[in-house]
């Protein structure tokens, strides 16, 4: 029978928990990406938008939330966008699995570490810009 | 393995060839860090290469420096931002051509202390042979490693160059734990800026996407390639392109107001 460890329950070293979760977001991102993206290019390949200058941002795409939502609702860019969302979680996931790890071998001053880096990017991610 | 990453030539690339406003060229940077640094990190870290202990301490480091870099970037005019990117290029290359101390590490810290409180003492493996290492002079190191993390957040680049710098030849952990720890942390640095630039409306699909395409399938073959191929060559045309580059940016600078 096939073995399929979950990263919460990690194996002896870390290292590979992390390494095989770093793997597995990156496939799921760059399934998103690719799928997303043809079906992006198929809807606005048309047109050519000017990146010489900065555009006012669309709302759609500047907030986690909202992607998701959008793409949900199928918006091929919002969808392209959730795909590069899925990239930018990925360490995010990675230092929480971290933390898990650290936490389960009780090594407390790391898991500090890892809450306070968890904090920052999810302060990046949601707070005020 | 050049030591120099694909954001010293993708912004440019973008901004110049391309003419990307520099701002969404660092948007696209910091994603096509996270990338890199997802794909290639995995692999470190299942060759025991990646000290994961040294590596959190400092990313925390990193990462503040890099919320800091992202939150000050809408203070400085682009102009200035392509000036100082073109000064970091020029940094960049002269700390990946500088030759390295090839003598294995010595030894003659006393035991105890935080290196061991912490465990950041490690060993790796280097051609089937155990070889034990103990980081030195944490407190500069981190301090450089901050300044990698501003660098990073305000120019969307990894500042791997810098990081290798406060790792390899500050707090001498060996050359093949310091690039691939530096490569380790570099998502985790990308990503605190890169929420922030993606708030701000800089990462846009539609450059996103051909980045993206790019820069993956090009670093998993770059990392086979070059593990093979003589580097030297390739190395010296590679710094004189970013120091051409780098000219360039510097001019755009200064000339564009």
């Amino acid at each position: 029978m096939a073995r399929h460890p979950s990263p919460l329950h990690p194996p002896a070293a870390p290292e590979t928990a992390i390494a095989r979760l770093l793997t597995v977001m990156l496939a799921i991102g760059v399934v998103v990406v690719l799928v997303s993206g043809i079906l992006f290019l198929h809807a606005e390949g048309g047109t050519i938008v000017a990146y010489g200058s900065l555009a006012p941002p669309e709302p759609g795409l500047t907030q986690p939330a909202e992607i998701v939502r959008q793409a949900i609702a199928g918006q091929p860019a919002a969808l392209l966008q959730l795909g590069v969302l899925l990239l930018l979680v990925t360490p995010l996931a990675r230092e929480f699995v971290t933390l898990l790890v650290m936490a389960k071998r009780r090594e407390w001053v790391f898991v500090a570490i890892a809450a306070a880096v968890c904090g920052i990017l999810v302060w990046g991610l949601v707070g005020r810009s | 393995m050049t030591g120099l990453g694909g954001g010293v030539i993708l912004i440019p690339l973008l901004t110049l060839a391309f003419n990307v406003d520099l701002r969404y060229a660092i948007g696209a940077g910091l994603i096509s860090i996270i990338a890199v640094s997802s794909g290639s990190g995995a692999a470190y870290l299942r060759k025991g290469l990646v000290n994961l202990r040294v590596g959190m301490g400092l990313e925390l480091l990193t990462a503040i420096g890099a919320l800091a870099g992202a939150y000050l970037a809408p203070f400085i005019a682009t102009r200035w931002l392509s000036i100082v990117f073109g000064t970091v290029l020029v940094i960049t290359v002269y700390l990946s051509t500088i030759r390295r101390r090839e003598s294995p590490r010595q030894m003659d810290i006393p035991e105890g202390g935080w290196v061991d409180r912490f465990g950041f003492a490690s060993t790796y493996h280097d051609n089937g042979t155990h070889i034990p290492y103990r980081p030195e002079r944490a407190g500069l190191g981190g301090t450089v490693m901050l300044g990698a993390g501003v660098l990073s957040g305000l120019l969307g680049i990894g500042a791997g160059a810098f990081k290798v710098l406060a790792m390899d030849q500050i707090m001498r952990l060996p050359f093949k734990v310091s690039t691939t720890t530096s490569n380790f942390m570099m998502g985790v640095t990308a990503a605190a800026s890169a929420g922030i630039y993606l708030g701000r409306g800089y990462i846009d699909p539609g450059i996103a996407l051909p980045v993206f395409l790019g820069t993956l399938p090009g670093a998993l073959l770059g990392s086979v390639v070059l593990a093979r191929a003589n580097v030297r060559p390739l190395r010296v045309i590679f710094a004189v392109l970013v120091v051409l580059v780098a000219a360039r940016m510097i001019w755009e600078g200064i000339a564009g107001g």
